[in-house]
């Protein structure tokens, strides 16, 4: 059962609401047979999300996502796990097969500083996965689910590890926050730090969990932080710095 | 007006001014006139966002209006109200929805999912709910823009 994906209190609560409907006891549910359907209803339901499912991605739904989603790169969104659905005021609704992913949460506010409130419908991964394939025109391609028997392996690799990670899908940065359009202030360029040899590291990685993996700055030596990492803070760091530029051109009187 | 409306109306007029505490009660009775004429037509009945909406005057501020009550509640926005095809011949279905501008968009084994404008509106989720859920579905509830419910209601026999 791939559920260990979902935090432990929310999957208990899940687990609560459909002992209440079969009228048992939580503890005496026997987990492994509850269907993939029933298992998002009642986590739907629980987090009061609507409920996207295959027969849902209707031809409307999959033109407004690829209306919102035409500057995100899909790999991303399958990285993450998210596809934007429409934005109505401050309020942006992505459909999302794991909402409750503050990185996820993190990146999706970059892309959308705009919006001040992020609203999620749910749908299951095997559902996103084809959402996502049929924004990119392609065939659907299985996917495991939650309560799917095998494992599954996730879509986003972990923390940096001793070998060397695979280019990853490389996510634009989120376009600049300022009034005043980008090509027109100096821009301080990307860096990219990579060992001799090594394959040039994509624009954007994962960021570096911070508790654990700060410990010491730029512990290389140990594996806590890779040269991605660096590359990716490092680039943090540049674009908050562009923003300043552009702030003090803006405020330039 | 029920007291779910009266909510939603009180709340939008004192935020959005769209009237005095002098000529409140008329902007109520406007209303109260308009929904009494739909009902005797059999035609569904505006919701108290849709009327303030189309007080507010102009198109910036009746949007302004439904931003406002989508950031005051935890209920999900939904762009795509539509009736669930099986239900769309069903009169006592189609009476429920029209009194109280909802929409059962989605009737599933596991749920059932509605769209109105009301956040307020728990006797209608209720009434709804009872009539569409043919077992223990879970009830889930979305917000729409009024114009969008009305246009979706359309599409019942």
């Amino acid at each position: 059962m791939n559920a260990q994906a979902i935090p432990a209190q929310t999957l208990n609560e899940v687990y609560k609401t459909i002992a209440q409907r079969h009228e048992t006891d939580p503890a005496k549910l026997t987990k492994d047979q509850i269907d993939e359907d029933e298992f998002m209803a009642a986590l739907a339901y629980n987090r009061g999300f609507p409920l996207i499912e295959p027969q849902d991605l209707s031809e409307e739904l999959v033109g407004m996502c690829r209306q919102s989603s035409r500057e995100l790169d899909p790999k991303g969104m399958a990285e993450y796990k998210f596809v934007p659905l429409t934005i109505r005021g401050q309020t942006l609704l992505v459909i999302s097969s794991c909402p409750w992913d503050p990185m996820m949460v993190e990146v999706i506010s970059g892309y959308f500083p705009q919006c001040s409130q992020i609203r999620f419908a749910l749908t299951s991964p095997q559902t996103l996965g084809q959402l996502l394939n049929q924004l990119q025109g392609e065939a659907a391609s299985p996917m495991v689910g939650y309560t799917s028997a095998k494992p599954v392996a996730p879509l986003r690799p972990l923390i940096q590890t001793a070998a060397p990670a695979p280019a990853k899908a490389p996510v634009p940065p989120p376009p600049p926050t300022g009034p005043a359009p980008a090509s027109a202030l100096p821009q301080i360029p990307a860096i990219t730090i990579q060992p001799s040899g090594a394959p040039p590291a994509p624009k954007y990685v994962q960021p570096a969990k911070p508790a654990e993996a700060l410990k010491s700055p730029l512990a290389i030596d140990s594996g806590l932080l890779s040269q991605e990492d660096i590359s990716y803070l490092a680039n943090l760091l540049i674009q908050e710095a562009n923003k300043l530029l552009a702030r003090k051109r803006i405020t330039k009187p | 007006m029920t007291t779910y409306e009266r909510k939603q109306f009180l709340e939008l007029v004192q935020q959005f001014r769209l009237a005095t505490e002098a000529n409140r009660e008329a902007l109520a009775s406007k209303f109260a006139s308009i929904t009494q004429k739909q009902a005797s037509e059999g035609e569904p009945i505006q919701p108290v966002l849709g009327f303030c909406m189309d007080e507010a005057g102009n198109k910036e501020r009746g949007d302004a209006m439904f931003n406002y009550v989508l950031s005051r509640c935890d209920i999900v926005y939904w762009p795509l109200p539509s009736v669930e095809p099986s239900l769309r011949k069903k009169i006592e279905v189609k009476q429920a929805a029209y009194k109280h501008a909802m929409v059962p968009g989605k009737v599933t084994k596991h749920i059932v999912m509605l769209s109105g404008t009301n956040p307020h509106d728990v006797d209608g989720i209720r009434n709804l709910f009872n009539l569409v859920a043919t077992g223990e579905q879970y009830p889930i509830f979305v917000l729409s823009e009024p114009s969008r419910i009305m246009q979706a209601l359309t599409q019942f026999s």
